[in-house]
């Protein structure tokens, strides 16, 4: 665990035992923004983008990530850092392949993106290298048998006031970045 | 042991007993539902008062096992859940699509 004054950083292992101590040393490093920690929607919030990130990099990155948590004037940065598999999806519609950076970018466009067993997300697609997570409307399931079982970047989107991917192609990094407007 | 299970007259309480329900758990849980509604019309009440983290997994299989008792045309209510925990049925709005009550009498009075 690496803390400066306003940043919390918090390595990921392959395989994590107990979420609590995770998630403590996160509420424990916010105390001080009452905004998010003495609020309890909020900061219910918070703790389920944690867990969120916790579970993405286990199932995902497949190899060693990084939470930060940073503390900035009018907001609150939570990052998920990894080296690992790059995000991908494909256009719902068009059931175009988007892979990172994307090849063939040529404005912002807005997507619906399919992340298979019936798993969609509607993506703002920013630049070759950056997508953001669009908040959803009200989904109305004509059957339960249409729900998805994956709910994960969705409940991310939800809690947060912004939700990004971004691809570093220099550094070979994947970045989830959620940001809470304090 | 993390998943209890005791028949009554009519129907089936499961007792989850983790404090973190998350992606370690959530595939043994989902076929722990499967194992337990196998029969015809299986009626099974999920108390998950001891759960006090649960993330996206952990829904998820209970998606699925929701979905395997209603293809056998059972039921399935979700007692005793946690605030934190109701936070994340409500932002995934599955509050609307499970059964949730207050407490298992009130799903066994209130389950068909």
């Amino acid at each position: 665990m690496v803390l400066k004054p306003n940043h919390l950083s918090l390595e990921i292992p392959l395989f994590i035992n107990e979420y609590k101590l995770f998630i403590e040393s996160c509420c424990d490093f916010i105390k001080d923004v009452p905004e998010i920690s003495s609020d309890f929607r909020k900061s219910a919030k918070f703790k389920l983008v944690i867990m969120e990130l916790l579970t993405n990099a286990m199932k995902h990155s497949k190899t060693t990530s990084f939470i930060h948590v940073i503390k900035e004037k009018q907001q609150l940065v939570i990052k998920k850092i990894d080296y690992g598999k790059r995000f991908y999806f494909k256009d719902a519609i068009t059931n175009k392949d988007y892979d990172f950076p994307i090849n063939d970018f040529r404005s912002i466009e807005k997507i619906k993106a399919s992340l298979g067993n019936n798993y969609e997300l509607h993506l703002l697609v920013k630049s070759n290298c950056k997508v953001e997570f669009l908040k959803e409307e009200e989904v109305v399931y004509e059957s339960v048998f249409d729900i998805p079982e994956h709910f994960g970047l969705k409940i991310i989107r939800q809690c947060s006031d912004s939700f990004h991917y971004h691809f570093d192609e220099a550094q070979n990094q994947n970045i989830f970045e959620v940001i809470f407007e304090i | 042991m993390n998943y209890k299970k005791q028949v009554l007259d009519n129907a089936t309480l499961i007792t989850v007993n983790l404090s973190e329900a998350g992606l370690n758990q959530s595939e043994e849980f989902k076929n722990f539902i499967y194992d337990n509604s196998s029969a015809s019309e299986p009626k099974l009440v999920i108390d998950m008062s001891n759960i006090k983290y649960m993330d996206s997994s952990f829904i998820g299989a209970l998606v699925a096992g929701l979905k395997h008792v209603l293809s056998k045309n059972g039921e399935m209510g979700l007692v005793n859940i946690q605030d934190d925990v109701l936070a994340l049925f409500e932002l995934t709005r599955l509050d609307k699509v499970f059964k949730i009550y207050d407490s298992v009498e009130d799903a066994l009075i209130n389950l068909k």
